[in-house]
Order: C-alpha cells, then sequence, then structure tokens
C-alpha cells in the first residue's frame, strides 16, 4: 500500500530510472534471485510514467499469479483500471498462473533475450493454467523493459 | 491419353538465360528479406471489431470480413512478374493470421526483426497496430483460446499444450488441402455467384433449419467470391495506372496485359493459357484471404492447364518459351509467402515453406498415360529454378507412363538434388479406392502439401489434424503411463511396471493401451476443435472451389465436400518399431539384459552402460533389414495404427487416415525426447517420415523392399521415404530409375530423394555462404539447407547415403 502510494507520487522518473540499471546489473550478473520483484516494480513505475508503455494496459483487466513449484514463493499482479498492483494476495479465479521451477528459470524465460513460451515449457522449466496469449502478452511487456535497460530498444 | 509433341522433353534449348526476368526474379525472391504482414489482420479484425455480428450467422460474418480484407488489399506490383498478385503486401511476406498462431510471436514482436536463425522483420508501426489494436481482440478469440473457454482445461488440451505427445493441427490451421480450379477456369466466379444466387433463392422457398443453413451458406459464397473479383479488379486499375507513367515500352505493354487479364479473369472464363494461370493465382490469393499459409495445394497444373496451352499452342498463341516463363513465374510467386514463426518453433521445427504442392504426370481419370507437354514445361521449370516452392510431385505409373519420362523425372531430380518426390500410381490409386474414393476421382489423386493424398478438389483432407509422436506412447509404456521428462505426473492409463512383464506380448499390449489412450485424446481434441472451426471459420470462398459444396449446400466445413476425412501422421516410427524390437529380442528372446538393466539404460541415458548401448544398436532387430521380428513390429504397429484411426469417424462424417510424414517434427520432437530402448540417445532426432533409422538397412534393396512391405492400404495419409544418394551422373539415371520403379513394383507407395554426401552437406554447414541455395528434401518437403536449425542439418547430414552403382550403404564418418 505503501510502495503503492509512493509509485504514484513520489520522485517516478527517478526511480524508473534506478530500477532501470538494477536490472541491467542484475541480467548482466545472471544472478536471478529478486528479478521478478524487480521487474514488477519497474513495469509498476513505468507503467505509470511511459505514456507509450502504459496503452500495453488500456482496457486490460487481468490477473497474473507467478508462483514456483514448491509454493513457498507467491506473487500476484493485478491488472485493473490502467495501473498494475503487485501484492502477495492470494488470488480467487486468476487469469493466469505461471509456475516456474526456480526464480532462474523464470529469468531466462522472460529475459534471456528472446522470450519463448515454447522453449520454457519443453524444458519443464515453467507450466502454466490458463490462456497462453496472457504470457505471450506479459513477455511482450517484460522484453521492452529489458530492451530498455540494457540500450537495446531500436529507436522508431 | 498421352500427349507429348516436344521433340526434346528436357528442353534443354532453354536455360534462365534464355528469360530475360526468371533468374533476376529468382535471385530477388530467394535473397529478400521475410517481412511480416500484418495487412490481411489489420483488414480482418477491424471488421470484425467494427461489425460484431449484428444480425449476421457466422458463415456470412465471416465471409465480410474476408470480403473486407479483399477489397481493401493493396494492389501492389513489386517487380515485373509476367503475374499480377502477392499473397501479402510485401515482397515476400510472413502475414499474421491471429484466429490461428499469430499470437505465438507476441513476446518477441521487439526481437523477432534481429533474431539469428531466420529473423523476420517487423516495422514499429506495424509492431505497434499487432501489439495495441489486433492481438488485444484476439488473446480470447483465437481458435485455442475459444476451445479452452468452450471445454475448459480437458485431458486432451493439456496434452497439447505440453506439446511433447501430439500437435494438434487445427489449433493452427486446416489448410493442407487441393482445392478444384476447373470450374473457375472455364466458367469464371461470376457463374459460381450466379448459381449461389439462384440456390440461396431456392432454398429460402424451403422450411427447416437445414434451408436455412444452406441459404447462408450460398449468401457467403457470394460474398467472398464477390471480395476476390473486386480485388482482380483493383490489379487490373493499379497496373493501368501504373502503364500510364511507364515510360519503358516493354514494361507498359507488360502492365496493360495484366489490366486486360486481370479484367477477365478470374470473374469471366480464362480465354488462353496465360490468363488461366493468372485466375489461378489470383484465387490462391483469395484462398489465403480465408485460411492460413499451409499446404494449399495447386494440384495436377500439368492437367488442369493443358486444354489451354494446347489450345494457344496450335492456335499460334504461345510458344514454349512463354509457356516456360509464365510457368516460372507462378513457380515464384508460390514462394511470396513464408509463415510467421516463433523462435521456439524455429529452433524445433525450423525451416519449412509453406509446402503448396504441384502434381504432374501419372495417370487420367480413364486411366490412361495423362503425361503431356506441360509436366515436361513444369519439369523443365522446376529444374530450372531450383526453388523450395512448390513443393514438387510427380506422379508415376509404371505400366501406362513411359519410362522416358521415368528417366526425365530422374534427371531432374539429379539435377535439383531433391526434388521432385515420386508416387506410385497403382499404390496410391488402390489406396484411395479402399478408403471410398471411386476409382476415377482416385486416378486423379495430386499430392497435398508434404506427401498427402487427396482426390484433387473432392476431397477436404485436413490431412494434419494430429501429428503424433510415437515414440509417446512408448515411453508411457515404460513408465507405466508417465513420460520420463514429467516424472511422477502420470498421463495415459497405468499398464504395470514392465519389469514385471514375463513376455514382450506384455508390453507390446502395454504399447498398444498407452497409443490407443493418446490417439483418442488427439481425436477427441480435433472433434473439438472441428466444432470451434464450425462457429469461427468456415470457408465459402474455398468451398466455392470444390465439388461437393454447391451441389449441397454446405460448406467444407460442415462436411461439403465429396470426400472427407482426417489425417493423422506420426512420428518417430522407426526409432519406436525398433525400440519394440529391441526389447523383444534384448529382453525376452535372447536375455542379454533385464527389463530393469535396460531401463536403467536408458534413465541414464546411457551413461557408463555403454557395452549395452552398443548391443543395442547393433544386435538388435532393425526396421529396414531382413529381420524377421524386426519386420512383424513394423507391420504391427502399421496395422494396429490403421485399425483404431479407421474405427473413428470425424464430425465431418469422413475416417481418420493415419499417415507417416513428419515435416522437421522428427528433429523437433526427437529433441524433446528422452534415450529410448533401440540405444537412440537421449534428444537426438528420431529418423524421418517412415524411413528406416541412419544406419540401419545395409543396401538400398533391403531398405526399400521393408518399407515396400509395409503396403499401402494401411497407409491412406500418405508417407514419405528419404533417401540419400551420394551422386548421379547420366549414365546412373536409368539405373536410379529402375530403383525406384523396382521398388514401386515391389508395392512401395512414395519416395523422395537428396543426391548428396555427407562431405557435401557438412561443408554446408560449415560453410553456409558456398551452397546459398542448396535445396533439400526433409520429410514431405523440400527446404533451404540453410534456414534448418542444427539439429535438423545434422539429421540430414547423417542419413544413410548410399551407392547407386553398387547399393551399398556408405557408413557415415562423424
Amino acid at each position: 500500500m505503501i510502495q503503492e502510494f509512493l509509485n504514484l507520487i513520489l520522485f517516478r522518473t527517478y526511480r524508473a530510472k534506478i530500477k532501470q540499471e538494477e536490472l541491467e546489473k542484475l541480467i548482466q550478473s545472471g544472478i536471478a534471485d529478486g528479478f521478478l520483484e524487480l521487474l514488477l516494480s519497474l513495469m509498476s513505475l513505468m507503467l505509470l510514467i511511459d505514456k507509450e508503455y502504459s496503452k500495453n494496459i488500456e482496457n486490460f483487466n487481468a490477473k497474473y499469479v507467478f508462483t514456483n513449484q514448491s509454493g513457498d514463493m507467491y506473487v500476484a499482479a493485478e491488472f485493473e483500471d490502467n495501473i498494475l498492483k503487485v501484492s502477495e494476495k492470494k488470488l480467487q479465479n486468476p487469469t493466469f498462473t505461471l509456475i516456474f521451477k526456480d526464480e532462474r528459470s523464470l529469468f531466462k524465460f522472460l529475459l534471456s533475450g528472446a522470450p519463448d513460451v515454447l522453449n520454457a515449457l519443453l524444458n519443464q522449466e515453467i507450466d502454466f493454467i490458463g490462456n497462453i496469449n496472457y504470457i505471450g502478452k506479459f513477455g511482450f511487456m517484460s522484453m521492452h523493459l529489458l530492451l530498455l535497460a540494457t540500450g537495446r530498444l531500436c529507436p522508431d | 491419353m498421352s500427349t507429348v509433341t516436344l521433340k526434346d522433353i528436357s528442353l534443354k534449348e532453354y536455360d534462365l538465360n534464355s528469360f530475360e526476368n526468371l533468374k533476376v526474379l529468382r535471385d530477388r525472391l530467394i535473397a529478400a528479406p521475410v517481412e511480416i504482414c500484418i495487412e490481411r489482420a489489420k483488414f480482418i479484425t477491424g471488421y470484425l471489431k467494427k461489425n460484431n455480428q449484428a444480425g449476421d450467422c457466422d458463415a456470412v460474418y465471416r465471409a465480410k470480413a474476408v470480403q473486407n480484407y479483399l477489397i481493401n488489399k493493396a494492389s501492389v506490383f513489386h517487380d515485373n512478374s509476367l503475374l499480377a498478385g502477392n499473397t501479402t503486401s510485401k515482397g515476400k511476406g510472413a502475414p499474421v493470421y491471429p484466429e490461428f498462431i499469430g499470437l505465438t510471436i507476441w513476446s518477441e514482436l521487439e526481437t523477432i526483426s534481429k533474431r539469428e536463425k531466420n529473423p523476420q522483420l517487423l516495422t514499429k508501426e506495424e509492431l505497434d497496430i499487432l501489439n495495441y489494436e489486433i492481438y488485444p481482440y484476439w488473446i480470447d478469440r483465437d481458435v485455442l483460446a475459444t476451445a479452452k473457454s468452450w471445454y475448459g482445461n480437458i485431458k486432451s488440451i493439456q496434452l497439447l499444450e505440453k506439446i511433447m505427445f501430439y500437435v494438434s493441427g487445427k489449433a493452427g490451421c486446416i489448410s493442407h488441402t487441393v482445392p478444384d480450379f476447373k470450374r473457375v477456369l472455364k466458367e469464371g466466379l461470376n457463374a459460381v455467384i450466379k448459381e449461389a444466387e439462384e440456390k440461396e433463392k431456392e432454398a429460402l422457398t424451403g422450411s427447416g433449419q437445414e434451408a436455412v443453413k444452406h441459404a447462408e451458406f450460398y449468401q457467403s459464397v457470394q460474398i467472398a467470391l464477390k471480395g476476390l473479383i473486386i480485388y482482380s479488379s483493383h490489379l487490373a486499375e493499379e497496373a493501368r495506372r501504373l502503364s500510364a507513367s511507364c515510360t519503358d515500352e516493354k514494361e507498359r505493354k507488360r502492365l496493360i496485359r495484366l489490366a486486360e487479364i486481370c479484367g477477365q479473369v478470374p470473374a469471366k472464363p480464362a480465354r488462353s493459357f496465360y490468363e488461366a494461370v493468372q485466375c489461378i493465382w489470383i484465387c490462391l490469393i483469395g484462398i489465403h484471404a480465408e485460411s492460413i499459409n499451409m499446404a494449399i495445394s495447386p494440384g495436377r497444373l500439368d492437367q488442369i492447364l493443358y486444354p489451354y496451352y494446347e489450345k494457344d499452342m496450335k492456335d499460334g498463341k504461345l510458344t514454349i518459351k512463354e509457356a516456360l516463363e509464365i510457368t516460372g513465374c507462378l513457380w515464384l510467386k508460390l514462394g511470396d509467402n513464408v509463415d510467421v514463426v516463433p523462435q521456439a518453433s524455429e529452433e524445433l521445427f525450423g525451416g519449412a515453406g509453406t509446402a503448396p504442392a504441384v502434381t504432374v504426370g501419372g495417370i487420367d481419370e480413364a486411366g490412361e498415360d495423362a503425361v503431356n507437354d506441360l509436366t515436361y514445361i513444369m519439369l523443365r521449370v522446376t529444374e530450372l529454378l531450383k526453388t523450395r516452392e512448390p513443393s514438387m510431385n510427380a506422379r508415376f505409373h509404371y505400366e501406362k507412363n513411359t519410362r522416358e519420362y521415368r528417366d526425365r523425372v530422374c534427371e531432374v531430380i539429379a539435377s535439383t538434388l531433391s526434388a521432385p518426390a515420386l508416387y506410385n500410381d497403382i499404390e496410391n490409386i488402390s489406396t484411395l479406392v479402399n478408403q471410398g474414393t471411386r476409382t476415377e476421382h482416385a486416378r486423379d489423386y495430386a499430392v497435398i502439401g508434404c506427401v498427402e493424398l487427396a482426390a484433387a478438389g473432392r476431397s477436404y483432407d485436413a490431412s494434419s489434424s494430429v501429428i503424433m509422436n510415437l515414440a509417446a506412447p512408448l515411453e508411457m509404456a515404460l513408465y507405466n503411463g508417465r513420460r520420463y521428462s514429467t516424472g511422477a505426473t502420470q498421463w495415459g492409463p497405468q499398464t504395470g511396471e514392465p519389469a514385471a512383464f514375463k513376455d514382450f506380448n506384455e508390453f507390446m499390449n502395454a504399447y498398444k493401451k498407452q497409443a490407443k489412450w493418446l490417439i483418442e485424446q488427439a481425436i477427441d481434441l480435433n472433434e473439438r476443435f472441428g466444432a470451434v472451426h464450425q462457429k469461427m471459420l468456415p470457408t465459402p470462398l474455398l468451398s466455392a472451389l470444390f465439388e461437393g459444396p454447391m451441389e449441397k449446400g454446405a460448406d467444407l466445413i460442415f462436411g461439403g465436400a465429396v470426400y472427407n476425412s482426417s489425417g493423422a501422421t506420426h512420428v518417430g516410427f522407426a526409432d519406436t518399431v525398433d525400440s519394440l524390437s529391441a526389447v523383444e529380442c534384448a529382453v525376452f528372446n535372447e536375455k542379454y539384459c533385464t527389463f530393469e538393466e535396460l531401463l536403467n539404460g536408458i534413465k541414464t541415458n546411457f551413461k557408463d552402460r555403454e557395452a549395452l548401448r552398443q548391443y543395442l544398436l547393433k544386435h538388435t532387430p532393425k526396421y529396414g533389414t531382413d529381420n524377421i521380428f524386426a519386420k512383424k513390429n513394423a507391420k504391427e504397429i502399421i496395422s494396429f495404427l490403421y485399425e483404431v484411426y479407421q474405427s473413428h469417424t470425424n464430425y465431418r462424417g469422413g475416417k481418420y487416415r493415419p499417415a507417416y510424414w513428419s515435416m522437421t517434427n522428427h528433429a523437433g520432437q526427437g529433441k524433446i525426447t528422452y534415450a529410448t530402448p533401440n540405444g537412440r540417445k537421449a534428444y537426438e532426432a528420431f529418423a524421418s517420415g517412415i524411413t528406416p533409422v541412419s544406419g540401419a538397412a545395409g543396401s538400398i534393396t533391403e531398405c526399400l523392399n521393408s518399407v515396400a512391405a509395409l503396403g499401402s492400404v494401411n497407409i491412406p495419409g500418405g508417407e514419405a521415404l528419404n533417401i540419400k544418394f551420394q551422386c548421379l551422373t547420366d549414365k546412373d539415371i536409368p539405373h536410379f530409375g529402375d530403383y525406384i520403379e523396382a521398388y514401386f513394383r515391389q508395392g512401395g507407395q512414395q519416395i523422395q530423394f537428396n543426391i548428396m554426401s555427407y562431405e557435401m552437406l557438412k561443408e554446408a554447414k560449415a560453410n553456409p555462404s558456398k551452397y546459398p541455395y542448396l535445396l533439400v528434401r526433409v520429410s514431405g518437403y523440400s527446404a533451404y539447407f540453410n534456414d534448418l536449425n542444427e539439429t535438423m542439418q545434422d539429421e540430414l547430414i547423417t542419413r544413410t547415403q548410399y551407392s547407386v552403382n553398387t547399393g551399398n550403404a556408405i557408413l557415415y564418418n562423424k
């Protein structure tokens, strides 16, 4: 709640820049720990400050759950009313649930440079419940942040 | 009746330099980057978003969306081809079909232009349209999402989404068919529209749901066909407009001629060979407005176009050179589009084109030699252009077609190194007759896509409905209903722990039980997808280009065709048969090891168990040899699968037809399947199609005899036998032809070749720039070697190579 409040009002652009740098460092280090929290945190900031990026969630209402196979990691991401809320709230009837082997698997899947559901599925690194198109959309949004953070997003 | 008047059937006096344009057009096409095209997706989606189906039945709603696309489709002239019109708005386009698998590239929209293997270019503007406008509309509406919303997360869908059990074609397409062009050539689409209009009126006088459905169908036909005619008229207008400002006289004349032709066809009858070819091309564009670009196959073009060719030649209006050039332009147009492919599909299954199959030769409906001048013209064009499209196929009837024809086909194979594939008329015709096809229709068969058999223009075959990994039930029999890679998850029925089996029959029965269960899941899913297609995706335009729907008043998707079936092909046949034989002999007959020891070997990928692996590789029976166990098990699996499939009737009232072709799925599925009892290591590619495992058959004769012994009656869906010969010189041609004929006389159904050595392929892999256009026959269709992923390249390299002189296999040295 406090985090959300802060996101709404305080130094959003600056904080987003810091998060981007953290993401770039994380990607370069190859260490996956904490990346999902970082990714979602950056995503929620970018959705507030980047008009173009926020078009991704115009009229988009969906509830995503990210959880690992052992169940001790659980993150809920709710897209509603043009904002993203991240919490550990146990969601009823999520639109899409992504179950990953470990945070490294999720890291590889989303941020390896070519997010691809098929590869990750076939390697048994992720599984899912729901309509697979939803992870395609989330994958696009994640990849955009990766490309932005690493300076690889091509100009128009 | 054979009507060959050519003095030289090889047409050697014509080479690519004989034609001003063909070489330039070909080189440009091959070198052109693939560009994702969103034009169709934009107009179809735009219509559906705006109009919301109010008042329209499904068929009419769909037809209006397709019409909207066709009347807004850009009339672009990218080059100076003799034919007008393009499948997409790009020079070489990958059209997005959001109803099917178009959303699979969503996550990589910003990287697909730069990916290492087969990039597909996407502009920022088009990316934004896909991301913000098109994909959001379809996120819950494509075929798979719709099926999930209707049926929930049922078992058959779960198995599909795991990929390693089977692929269900309908999630991505039906397509895979051979339309009928004879009527549109003879009468024009206006005549078909008029008939539809009259039949609609007649249906409206009837009562009951049936009459209403008929009326709706005829109405949808008119709408879709009018859209195509309008597109053609736009081409004519654009050609005329361009000609007005053209300073090059030759170019101006070309454009004026195209304007005249597109003003005539396909609305009105074709009056010349040139108009007929243009008509067929525009119809194919129209078909792709409705159906995804996967194996929409033009069919027996040498037969269909022959009357126009013959007349023009007699009247002095056409020369052989012109016929070659026009045909060449059609061949190049057929390659103007590829499939949108996500990265993992590239890695697993990549390099496939859209496989539009052209079929030449064979016999006619009366049972007589059908080879004519156009057959040889089309073979020569194939030989000169050496392009991936069309997927070229030559029928051969050893009692009716001449030896000259046979040997000419062999020459073309030697020249192109891989095309065409050859089909045994006697076996294929009897196989189709056995499926209930009338003899004269069976004689008129054409090939779909890879190798599937169609009663051309009369049968709706949906030949890729199921692509089954036969190693999946094998693993499930080994692990009591589980797969190695998914651990304790119980997928199939419990068939017992094999270590406790007392004899081989118990294991074979376990395998059959798992296979039957899996097949029934795949069929269940296909039926459900069929219902989704019936609701969402009727194809009135395609239906109008078929015998049957106009008479029945029913779209193809509702069983309108004369013949209906669903094709189910199989991956990993040879490895599975060899694995069964290995279990039979190593565990039960020879008692070389216990079942538990075998399982431990497989589970560890033969780590520290190389002696076991070598025994399995070298001392257990192999399909492709004369070994009685191998032959027995191969026949048993073929006939078992046939019985299971044929006991099911599909939603259109037809049977399921088993087939054995694999595209690149044998590489892809192999890559995700663990070690198998035949000594195959984890993640190695399977053998392709119905081909024995590489290295199994020591001689070509043994290999061909083994495959021929399977017969064709139990393989009504078609098969791909991939054979590699080291090289062929001119003097080898008759001997090469004799092998093929002997194989056909033994009962072989189909055969296709790569005429290349291990060294050549290894060099092509190491130095792709030395072989930029190397065409290979994969397992059904042709592909450029450089487009294939590494696994597929390696599989091709290691395929057994035979000497045409001795017939012996040449061992592969790594």
